[in-house]
């Protein structure tokens, strides 16, 4: 016992300071919100011929524009390494980029391409992942757009939405009184326009069907509103709906074999399902009051549309069969072109308050209503696939333009699809992918 | 000579039968040459019948027979004699050597039987003498036991006296040490509660800008969502870098888990207090993110 003692006032005495009892705890509460730092190297260039597209810097844009990233400058680059064996982890955390991304593009045959790629983890020195992508000349964005989206998912846990098209109209003066309307196309980040159709009379509200081969469309060409459908592919179109009256905002059901429009064929603008292999309407409303813009839930099972009946317009929710609607919106004087999100949670609308019309989210589990743009006449949203970004058109001057922002508002990103007047824009489907390998 | 008489008693006994058989024959053969005389007597008788000249002559010649005859038988009697005094002379001879013999053998066995006293006297004398010498030994041993015993007793002794003089000695020398060292320690806890009061302050200050400083360098990702929480255990070098973090309770969520992981990783080298001694206090850290 005294032994015991002794050693225990020897080891205290020899002892220079009391001992940390445990391990010392640091709370870290709060934490930036902000763009990811990512190096994307240029990608080496291997084989006969420059590849017809730099997929490198389609990934570097890509990230840039999502906002969710902050790609390192080019000129920044300490070294330009094409696979993990070549990279020295220390350069990059010295520059201070979280992730890596390193590849080449290695001409395989004649206009054939073998895309590979590593993302990185910088500070920990590991591979994340990483895939080589064979490619035809003509896909080679297609691949870097699908580089982009397994980036951006790994990263940000969600799926990325590069591999996407959009659909716009876009308006240019002729003459004095005198415009042409041009239904469009493009890749989401700009390229490869296409026109699907020109028209001296409005076009209005495309609307994608959920296989994203065809859109839906409101066209005055024949001087009223008469809804076609068109395949993209082939510019084959068809007229759907052309009843007395107002026919107009087309929504595809989600899987597609029906579509739900605004019709005043009895009188007074009512929601209509129509049945697109028997063409048999269906009426959903009945009411005095205008119901349109009708949009479905991505289960199918609702639809919520924009009705005056409570005096000012404001969003509404119906079963998809009809029946008992229930105002949803209650901020604002003007709640309308009511859109789901991807996984159902949240609906986007244009939110007007005091004259201005903005883009708001509401969360259908807590009705919290969120505005995310600041510009006084934003309209027409639409989710990307994702369910990240909302694109909406907004005007710059007198002029339309088409911008994105993120669900949390974190993000806002202007789009420069075409010169002259954009609106009317529509987020297309999940695009077709490559095959991918290890 | 006598010894072997001694080891051979049968020979002794048959030697000493012959010699009286020997003896015997001779006293027997004695007494018979004295019976043939009678019988040559009575042939003289027979010749006195005969012619006078011839028996005269023959007388004659008879006388001179006899005569002869006569001192034949005087001679041959005498001659006997003689052989019978020799005779009683050898035998008496051999008497006397029997009796000398009886003598030695007497003497030889009283001889040997004195020896066999003398040697019974002297075994019996060996063996005292040995059971002497024996006790005479164990005496001694026991008495050297006993020394020995008593000498241990005594080693015992003066040892346990010398080991209890120690331990008193011990035990005094660790109580005068206790009172010293509880001075001291009072004395060292006295200073170390002051040190560990300046320390805890320093400690403090750099907790607090190690938090400042991993908190800046956190990037939170989107799916970060309230009453998510994350614990990464870090481990510094005295420089402040991060040699090692990883976390101990994860958030479930990937991301969340790395943005974490790289938040120290990024915010190294961390700020440490320039007094290296309490770099222990900063060694190894935790960290819980919480958005």
């Amino acid at each position: 016992m005294k032994r015991l003692l002794h050693a225990l006032l020897t080891a205290i005495l020899l002892a220079p300071l009391p001992r940390a009892q445990a391990t010392l705890t640091i709370e870290i509460t709060g934490g930036a919100e902000g763009a990811l730092p990512i190096a994307v190297v240029p990608f080496g260039v291997e084989g006969q011929g420059l590849p017809p597209e730099d997929v490198s810097a389609i990934v570097t844009n890509n990230l840039k524009r999502s906002g969710r990233f902050a790609p390192l400058q080019e000129k920044d680059l300490l070294a330009r390494p094409h696979q993990l064996s070549e990279v020295n982890f220390r350069d990059w955390r010295a520059l201070g980029s979280d992730y890596l991304v390193v590849g080449k593009v290695r001409a395989t045959a004649a206009g054939q391409y073998s895309v590979q790629f590593e993302l990185l983890d910088v500070f920990r020195g590991t591979r994340i992942t990483g895939y080589s992508i064979q490619s035809g000349a003509q896909e080679l964005r297609r691949a870097a757009h699908q580089i982009s989206d397994i980036i951006y998912e790994k990263l940000t846990g969600q799926p990325g939405a590069f591999n996407t098209r959009i659909a716009y109209v876009t308006v240019s003066a002729l003459a004095p009184n005198q415009q042409s309307y041009a239904l469009q196309v493009a890749d989401a980040d700009g390229h490869n326009p296409q026109t699907v159709l020109t028209s001296r009379q409005p076009l209005l509200s495309p609307a994608w069907s959920p296989d994203g081969t065809r859109l839906a469309y409101l066209s005055f060409e024949n001087k009223r509103a008469q809804v076609y459908i068109q395949e993209i592919a082939s510019g084959r179109r068809e007229l759907l709906a052309s009843f007395p009256g107002l026919n107009g905002a087309p929504a595809w059901s989600p899987d597609g074999t029906r579509l739900a429009l605004t019709l005043s064929k009895d009188g007074n603008p009512e929601i209509y399902v129509m049945n697109l292999a028997s063409r048999v309407l269906e009426r959903l409303t009945s009411n005095p009051a205008i119901d349109t813009e009708p949009a479905w839930s991505p289960d199918g099972a609702r639809i919520v549309f924009t009705s005056d009946r409570g005096g000012k317009p404001q969003l509404y929710m119906m079963p998809a069969a009809g029946g008992n609607a229930q105002r949803v919106t209650f901020e604002g004087d003007y709640n309308a072109r009511g859109r789901f999100s991807p996984d159902g949670k949240l609906l986007a609308m244009v939110h007007g308050a005091r004259g201005q019309y903005r883009i708001a989210v509401l969360d259908l589990e807590t009705r919290a209503l969120r505005v995310l743009t600041d510009r006084t006449l934003d309209e027409s949203p639409s989710f990307a696939p994702n369910g990240a970004m909302i694109i909406y058109a907004t005007h710059n001057g007198r002029k339309g333009v088409l911008a994105a922002v993120s669900v949390d508002g974190r993000v806002q990103q202007r789009l420069l699809l075409a010169e002259g007047d954009v609106r009317e824009a529509a987020w297309s489907p999940f695009g077709r992918r490559l095959i991918l390998q290890q | 000579m006598l010894k072997e008489l001694r080891h051979h008693p049968r020979a002794l006994a048959l030697a000493v039968a012959v010699h009286v058989a020997l003896i015997a024959a001779l006293v027997v053969s004695l007494d018979w040459t004295r019976h043939p005389a009678p019988a040559a007597q009575v042939e003289t008788v027979q010749a006195v019948v005969m012619d006078e000249t011839k028996v005269r002559a023959e007388q004659e010649r008879l006388k001179e027979a006899e005569r002869k005859k006569q001192e034949q038988e005087e001679q041959r009697l005498k001659k006997l004699e003689q052989e019978a005094e020799q005779a009683r002379q050898a035998r008496e001879q051999e008497q006397q050597r029997l009796k000398q013999l009886e003598q030695e053998a007497e003497k030889a066995r009283r001889e040997r039987e004195q020896e066999q006293q003398r040697l019974a006297e002297l075994e019996a004398q060996r063996k005292a003498e040995a059971e002497r010498l024996e006790k005479q030994r164990q005496a001694e041993r026991l008495a050297q036991e006993k020394a020995k015993e008593q000498k241990r007793l005594a080693d015992l002794e003066t040892r346990r006296k010398i080991e209890e003089e120690k331990k008193r000695e011990t035990e005094r020398r660790l109580a005068e040490q206790q009172l010293k060292q509880q001075l001291e320690a009072e004395e060292q806890a006295a200073v170390d509660k002051a040190r560990q009061e300046q320390a805890q302050s320093i400690i403090a200050q750099y907790t607090s800008l190690i938090q400042q400083k991993v908190r800046r360098n956190w990037l939170k990702p989107a799916s970060a969502g309230e009453g998510m929480s994350c614990t990464v255990r870090v481990r510094l070098i005295p420089g402040g870098q991060v040699s090692d973090a990883r976390v101990v309770a994860s958030s479930g969520d990937e991301l969340f888990d790395r943005s974490v992981e790289t938040a120290v990783y990024k915010a190294g080298p961390l700020p440490l207090p320039p007094d290296a001694a309490l770099f222990d206090y900063f060694r190894e850290l935790d960290f819980v993110f919480k958005p």
